[in-house]
């Protein structure tokens, strides 16, 4: 008894290298955080600092940039479902009876692990509107005046999300493809012998079996839209015309051109809240989703 | 035998179909790998040459050994990226095997609390971190970007949710024999372990690999930079320079390339798995 | 959980109370008469080595061997300039730094990084040397910098051309006098009219060159009317004249419009000294027209824009050898400049040798300028000091800008944008 109690005090120790070091690296950074956001805190030393309660929070609210990047970041969001809905399909495509299986799954999910920024240099030449093979290829297509893509705000974004969706769609492939697996062939067969078409099978038993994992990709796809910036910030900086400007963004231009420390600290502070809330989503949904 | 040929065809079709939209899916590294060949005229020609008339390997030569070179940037990538991932990988597993499979008090508060910090953006943590490292001297070196790598809290979700799946009778049968958590944890966890690791390992070394955000904001110096950093000053520096850029991306992505390629089956596998049985 | 409570809280003072307090110590000057008989000085600056620091040290260097200084590069951009400044907050070796924007000196004032000159500027009284222009870099009633170069701001005009169609090169012109000249020239060019699209909120600079940015009731100066008869004045030359590139096609295709002005493609191009070095540089830039320069225009009844004075030497408050720092600044403003008139920088300082300079600027491709033009830009009169809004405010005109120039937003919106913008900023700066 005695032993088995030491060796329950012995999980502390287990993580406690790691808990030192999320205290310090995570836990810490984040109260503090809080507690900047409630300062004015600006240039790069931050001399005469003072708490202002809640006015960051007032700015906010009249903070056009901070709408502008806000509604932005919603835009962007529809990377998520576009790379959902294909790396659905690829992964049903995928596991039916094809040839060359394990280098066509190589294929799709290689980009996922690629660096956004490489890659976003890549695709804003292949964006280039005049002379990039993709608007050159829609004008011989007979598209006479194809958009501007990168260099217009009023696609930019879709460029960013075209670029996030093909970057993004292997994980979701692949995730699939494991969920595909568990698809009971008794329930197909069933399916087929009640003369089910392929792609009503498809609709009707494969889909909902996987719509848990539909579910969880849906919210890490969302969650990490909040936070990568990195792809944007390399290709267009957030602009033209702010049109490209995201949360995340918004915050590392507040701390690190303007030096509004302070004000910077109340932004990524509604950020984390805007990503709580999608955890919360997880944390009560995953009891319908999540079987051990 | 008349309807193996039917089978056939179909899966011929499907095989084609589906290699047209992989064949899209790296169209961009093939654009990216010839442009990094061409002379500044025979970019943008049309229809695109896909091999190059004459293989220019100038661009080339200017990444690697121009005033901007990428040898230092790998250096410092490699150094930044081999001790997290090293790092990360043991106190991870630590960690993920105490939280799997010993039941001490307050466990389930603290592993909430780590799944919270998860969802924490790292925007959040940016100013605090700038603040706290210029206090403490690491900010503008490398243990700014290794120090919070290594204690990673996906890789704690991520290998205790393999941890969890080693049936009980495992460690309960070396209870038995006396044995205590931390034999059980280097004897018998780490070893089965072994695909769940490499794959976290890899993971978190591509992670590691094209970290651009904090590299952004903790380093300053030029002799510190890691390859994303490089990649994203050269591209300032010479923003015409079209082939240029390419092959400094080229550079860039190289490495993960051959990796992926060593070991796609445990990547590929193991973030599936990881995900679908978590 | 107490415990760890406590300890956060512990922890969060410290950070608190550490941070405020770290810059104390930068102050102290042990001065230079310690005992190594060499001492080394730290400058750090955006313009590349090669056109012209790397030599004016290195002559220094020759002829002080106690004060040797090392030269150390910053990319002028966001990412070098946060460099520079974690560096000084850091404490990284630094003695002498050269900004580049009255904004970051500001940032770098306010983070008491840099010494007050009042105790040098004595004997080398700024705005005597350098003129009023110099006050674009005043700060609290007092100088941190001294500028030490005449940055030109002037037109580059295809001459060739302009006596094709009889026009004169003009010495004082208003912006419907540009207009006028831009759809005479446009039969010859694809644009007769252009410049790099990151310039393009100069017009708003311009506008109120007299007026200043901040009107009498202390609110935002910008919906005066000549900055939006600028704004619609260029949005009329690029969308209905098109005789100036428009703003997307610009962007879109990373135009380089001093390439296309060497070309012949581009008859007038709105551009400064800083484009002396590409033109004198006939071997790498083939050009077979002569170049005429005019002063940026001026609006109706208003001032003709100054030319900047920029590239500000401070000392740096940690230095240990102020002194010395000084002594080189002096130097490198009078004399040490020289070195870099090559690459279109004339010395600031009324004691520098500024004929000489201004030779040099040219040097190499004298004949194929209208060196005259050239003199009348240097002296022009009757100019004002550019203003330079923070860069909140600034990004905020870039991006209006941005939406306007692409159809987006008419000019109305555009303008009541930039001055909600401004007057907030205005606002929370009080």
């Amino acid at each position: 008894m005695n032993w088995m109690k030491k060796q329950k005090l012995i999980g502390y120790l287990f993580i406690l290298p790691s808990l030192i070091g999320v205290t310090i690296f995570f836990l810490f950074p984040l109260l503090f955080s809080f507690v900047l956001s409630f300062t004015n805190w600006t240039g790069p030393s931050g001399q005469g600092t003072e708490f202002v309660g809640l006015q960051n929070f007032q700015r906010l609210v009249g903070d056009s940039v901070f709408h502008q990047a806000f509604g932005n970041n919603f835009l962007y969001l529809l990377h998520v479902p576009i790379s959902v809905i294909f790396g659905f399909i690829v992964a049903v495509f995928l596991n039916r009876s094809v040839y060359l299986k394990n280098l066509l799954r190589a294929v799709f999910f290689l980009p996922y692990l690629i660096s956004p920024i490489a890659i976003g240099f890549v695709w804003m030449l292949l964006f280039n509107p005049t002379e990039g093979p993709i608007n050159v290829l829609l004008m011989n297509l007979g598209i006479d005046n194809p958009p501007g893509w990168l260099a217009s705000s009023g696609s930019s974004m879709y460029a960013i999300i075209v670029m996030s969706a093909w970057q993004i769609m292997g994980f979701n492939i692949i995730i699939y493809l494991a969920a595909l697996q568990d698809v009971p062939r008794e329930l197909e067969e069933a399916a087929k012998m009640d003369g089910a078409k392929r792609w009503q099978i498809t609709k009707n038993v494969i889909f909902p079996f996987v719509s848990p994992i539909t579910l969880f990709l849906l919210i890490i796809g969302i969650a990490n839209a909040f936070k990568n910036f990195g792809l944007i910030q390399a290709v267009t900086g957030g602009g033209p015309a702010n049109s490209t400007n995201i949360l995340p963004l918004y915050v590392y231009q507040t701390a690190f051109r303007y030096y509004e420390l302070g004000y910077a600290s109340t932004i990524a502070i509604v950020l984390f809240i805007v990503i709580f809330a999608i955890t919360l989503l997880q944390w009560f949904g995953q009891k319908k989703w999540v079987h051990y | 035998m008349k309807q193996n040929k039917q089978i056939n065809v179909y899966k011929t079709i499907m095989t084609a179909v589906l290699l047209a939209a992989g064949f899209i899916m790296i169209i961009p590294f093939f654009w990216m790998l010839s442009t990094s060949f061409k002379s500044p005229n025979e970019i943008f020609e049309y229809p695109i040459q896909w091999i190059p008339s004459e293989f220019d390997w100038d661009p080339h030569k200017r990444v690697w050994f121009g005033d901007l070179s990428f040898f230092n940037y790998y250096f410092n990538s490699i150094k930044i990226a081999v001790l997290g991932t090293a790092g990360a990988t043991f106190i991870g597993a630590m960690a993920a095997y105490g939280f799997a499979r010993i039941p001490f008090k307050g466990r389930d508060f603290l592993f909430l609390l780590y799944l919270m910090m998860m969802m924490v953006p790292p925007q959040v943590l940016f100013v605090p971190k700038f603040i706290m490292f210029d206090w403490t001297g690491i900010y503008n070196t490398h243990w700014a970007l290794i120090l919070p790598t290594i204690f990673t809290i996906i890789g704690v979700f991520y290998m205790r949710q393999f941890f969890i799946t080693i049936p009980n009778e495992i460690s309960e049968s070396a209870f038995m024999d006396g044995a205590g958590h931390f034999r059980i944890f280097f004897k018998i966890f780490l070893p089965l372990a072994k695909p769940a690791i490499a794959t976290f390992a890899i993971l978190d070394f591509s992670w590691n690999w094209n970290n651009y955000e904090d590299a952004l904001v903790f380093l300053v110096s030029e002799e510190l930079y890691t390859v994303p950093l490089g990649l994203d000053n050269f591209v300032l520096e010479f923003s015409v320079d079209y082939s240029g850029m390419m092959a400094a991306a080229t550079a860039s992505v190289v490495p993960i390339i051959i990796i992926f390629l060593l070991g796609q089956r445990y990547i590929i596998e193991g973030v599936a798995s990881s995900a679908v049985k978590g | 959980m107490k415990k760890f409570k406590l300890l956060t809280f512990a922890l969060l003072v410290g950070a608190l109370t550490a941070c405020g307090g770290e810059n104390e110590g930068g102050g102290e000057n042990e001065g230079g008469g310690d005992n190594s008989d060499e001492v080394t000085l730290h400058f750090w600056g955006g313009v590349p080595p090669e056109n012209g620091p790397q030599d004016a040290v290195d002559e220094w260097n020759e002829n002080h061997p106690d004060v040797q200084v090392e030269y150390t590069r910053y990319v002028n951009e966001d990412e070098g300039n946060m460099k520079v400044n974690t560096s000084l907050q850091t404490g990284e070796d630094m003695d002498i730094l050269m900004s580049h924007s009255p904004n970051h000196l500001e940032e770098r004032v306010q983070s008491n990084f840099l010494l007050d000159l009042a105790d040098y500027t004595e004997e080398f009284d700024i705005e005597d040397k350098i003129g009023p222009a110099a006050q674009r870099w005043k700060m609290d009633d007092t100088y941190y910098a001294v500028p030490t170069n005449t940055n030109a701001l002037f037109i580059m005009l295809n001459e060739d051309k302009l006596e094709e169609h009889d026009l004169s090169v003009p010495e004082s012109w208003t912006w419907e006098e540009v207009h006028e000249y831009a759809k005479v020239l446009n039969e010859d060019f694809s644009y007769s009219y252009a410049l790099d699209y990151d310039t393009i909120h100069g017009i708003i600079q311009n506008a109120l060159v007299d007026e200043g940015l901040v009107n009498e009731q202390g609110k935002s100066n910008l919906d005066h009317e000549n900055v939006k008869e600028g704004l619609e004045l260029y949005y009329q030359m690029m969308h209905e004249d098109e005789v100036m590139p428009k703003l997307s096609e610009q962007v879109a295709t990373n135009m380089q419009p001093e390439q296309m002005f060497i070309n012949g493609e581009i008859g007038m191009y709105q551009a400064g000294a800083w484009r002396l070095r590409m033109t004198n540089d006939l071997e790498e830039y083939e050009r077979d027209f002569n170049i005429a320069f005019a002063p940026y225009p001026h609006f109706e009844g208003q001032s003709t824009p100054a030319h900047h004075v920029e590239d500000a030497m401070s000392i740096v408050a940690a230095s240990e050898h102020p002194d010395e720092a000084w002594e080189f600044i002096e130097w490198y403003t009078n004399e040490g400049m020289l070195h870099l008139a090559p690459g279109g920088r004339v010395p600031a300082s009324e004691d520098a040798p500024a004929e000489e300079a201004r030779e040099k600027i040219v040097g190499g491709a004298e004949d194929t300028y209208n060196l005259e033009s050239l003199n009348n830009v240097y002296e022009i009169e009757d100019t004002e000091m550019i203003v330079d809004p923070p860069y909140q405010v600034l990004d905020s005109i870039n991006q209006q800008l941005e939406a306007y120039f692409m159809g987006e937003q008419d000019i109305d919106q555009t303008i009541e944008q930039m001055v909600n913008v401004h007057n907030e900023h205005i606002q929370r700066e009080n």
